[in-house]
């Protein structure tokens, strides 16, 4: 009889190489540098490249929306985001991350975006090629460590789908306890199998260097998505800054 | 204590999404109600089996002409006949409770001001949403530094589009006043969405005790036939450097039926939720509370709705009453309601010319909490 018997996973990197053990890959030299200075997510380091991961898209609800997005993007209608982070994620970080999701799911780049910065928060209305509007609130201020609040919800001419069942006001976690000390339940997340011991997050960000490493996601196509994605976040501010909309041409403003 | 007065009321046209809501009036002690009138076309679609007993007339001239003891009346029709009714109202000097909407036309608007304040008529808009104990909350926990200084405001109203079994909410004409494309090169005209959701332009003021600086919009693609927008978002910065979000989109989608009965959908039919970011944290919360879920027979929707405390009145009404009978100033008359209105027709100017709209009101009103 077959015995598994796995130690819960500490680290992002150990999660990677145990998922490339489980599939009797080889393990390359790698690093996973999290969010260095000058740098809007985490880098994996790998045959001399720096490639951003851009790990979120990997994240199960999301890749669903994706999925949903993909049906007919020509009837995607409206992508609408809200999106909390503690204090310790940089709100440029946020505004990189939210906008890259938002050309994921509705399959089409921004061209034109209009926001208003205040502080560590964001609010910023835009448009994509095809013509599908995005709509994202966001905010950086609360206390590190707390698990981001995030709810996406496309609207298409063929339905919707959102990565926060309806009535649902704050992030569900897997599991909740209820001692008899304390009136606030203690949660807990926990992805994967394979990665037990990872949060959520963290192990999203495993299985996605992961599929770098294995080439399922180009390298070349995330460093290109990096260099525009700069571009939109200057896009963002000069449009706060001058109150006026911005139109993207190209990899420029 | 204080002798019941009920005062003599009528309901006006009774093809507003919300005129149902005031059939139980009937019911209220501090009511009467006489009798009302039926917008031409609408009597199968009103509920009117709801208001057995009660006069119902074609027309509001038949109304009044069978009914002079009114004391007050309930205009409950679509946004274009507000003008008309008011004036009329005036003539009679009666009071009027109006639905959210007075008029999209700031001339009419101005108008309306005009007329009621020179001959001493109470006018209250409903804004229902306020009587939300969610919105206090929220301002409790803003005003007592629990997330430091306010950032952003941000809130949507997503629901349903009614247009099926209530044409006029998807005629530009009956609903926005007129017939005005939302820009240039677009097929849909105003009169939509946006038009039919002021809440959140009022509750963002309430909550920051400011008014709105500058607007901004965009419409999304519908995804619905309809000539008027399903999807819209404003954006911009009130006048304390609050930045706000708003969207009233017809983001929820309902079943098509031409009478208003199991119209709606999963996964809801109304939501209103609200964010606030400060620099200390953050309040989410749902302005619908807590949710009722259930599961219908009839092609196993599922629906989801946040119900009322049981037993309890229309508190909108309990204030009318308090404003004709003793002289109370109303939450939200014609004045504390501008600047929202103002607010919308800008948003959908921006809409239009793809310019942030700055706004100037010569004296903002500051809006006054009922807590």
């Amino acid at each position: 009889m077959l015995q598994f018997k796995y130690d819960k996973v500490t680290t992002v990197e150990d999660g990677v190489k145990r998922l490339l053990t489980v599939r009797d890959r080889e393990i390359p030299e790698f690093e996973i540098i999290k969010r260095p200075e000058g740098e809007y997510t985490d880098i994996l380091v790998l045959d001399g490249k720096r490639i951003p991961l851009l790990w979120w898209r990997y994240e199960a609800r999301m890749n669903s929306m994706k999925n949903y997005g993909r049906k007919a993007p020509l009837e995607n209608c409206a992508l609408n985001s809200k999106s909390f982070v503690g204090k310790d994620e940089p709100i440029d970080a946020l505004i990189y991350r939210e906008l890259d999701i938002s050309e994921y799911v509705l399959v089409s780049p921004v061209k034109k975006v209009t926001a208003f910065l205040n502080g560590d928060a964001c609010n910023l209305l835009g448009k994509t090629e095809s013509g599908a509007m995005l709509g994202l609130e966001l905010g950086a201020t609360m206390a590190p460590g707390t698990i981001p609040q995030f709810d996406h919800r496309i609207i298409t001419k063929h339905g919707m789908a959102t990565d926060r069942t309806v009535n649902n006001v704050v992030e569900q976690s897997g599991v909740y306890l209820f001692a008899d000390s304390d009136p606030r339940p203690v949660a807990f997340d926990d992805g994967e199998y394979y990665l037990y011991g990872l949060s959520v997050e963290d192990s999203t960000r495993a299985a996605f260097a992961f599929a770098v490493i294995l080439g399922n996601v180009n390298a070349d196509d995330l460093i290109a998505q990096d260099k525009h994605l700069r571009a939109l976040l200057g896009a963002v501010k000069a449009s706060s800054e001058c109150g006026k909309s911005v139109i993207i041409e190209g990899e420029g403003v | 204590m204080r002798e019941i007065k009920p005062i003599k009321i009528a309901i006006l046209s009774c093809n507003h999404g919300h005129a149902k809501g005031y059939y139980k009036l009937r019911y209220d002690p501090f009511y009467e109600l006489v009798a009302c009138s039926i917008e031409p076309g609408y009597r199968p679609y009103c509920g009117i089996d709801q208001l057995e007993g009660i006069p119902c007339y074609d027309s509001d001239e038949e109304l009044y002409e069978n009914h002079p003891e009114l004391e007050a009346v309930v205009i409950a029709s679509a946004n274009r006949k507000h003008m008309e009714q008011v004036r009329e109202a005036v003539k009679r000097g009666l009071h009027i409770y109006s639905m959210k909407v007075p008029t999209y036309d700031l001339d009419e608007y101005r108008e309306m001001i005009e007329l009621t304040e020179s001959k001493g008529i109470v006018y209250q808009v409903e804004l229902e949403m306020r009587h939300h104990t969610e919105v206090y909350r929220v301002k409790e926990l803003i005003d007592s530094g629990a997330i430091g200084e306010v950032l952003s405001i941000n809130m949507l109203n997503y629901s349903h589009n009614p247009g099926w079994w209530r044409p006029w909410q998807v005629s530009p004409e009956e609903s926005y006043g007129r017939r005005v494309k939302l820009s240039p090169d677009s097929k849909l005209y105003r009169g939509g969405a946006l038009a039919d959701h002021p809440h959140v332009f009022d509750i963002a003021r309430l909550l920051t005790g400011s008014t709105f600086d500058t607007v901004y919009a965009e419409a999304a693609p519908n995804f619905r036939d309809f000539e008027v927008e399903d999807l819209i978002r404003v954006m911009g910065r009130m006048k304390n450097g609050v930045l706000f979000s708003l969207d009233p989109s017809y983001a929820n989608n309902e079943n098509r039926v031409t009478r208003q009965s199991s119209w709606e959908k999963y996964p809801r039919c109304v939501e209103v939720t609200m964010n606030v970011v400060g620099t200390k944290g953050t309040i989410i919360a749902d302005l619908y509370g807590r949710a009722f879920s259930s599961q219908r027979d009839e092609g196993g929707y599922y629906l989801s709705s946040g119900p009322g405390t049981v037993g309890l009145w229309n508190r909108r009404m309990q204030e009318f009453y308090e404003c004709v009978r003793y002289g109370m100033k109303v939450p939200v008359g014609l004045r504390e309601h501008y600047e929202s209105i103002a607010t919308m027709v800008a948003a959908y100017e921006s809409v239009s010319t793809g310019e942030v709209i700055k706004m100037d009101f010569e004296e903002p009103v500051k809006l006054e909490s009922t807590f």
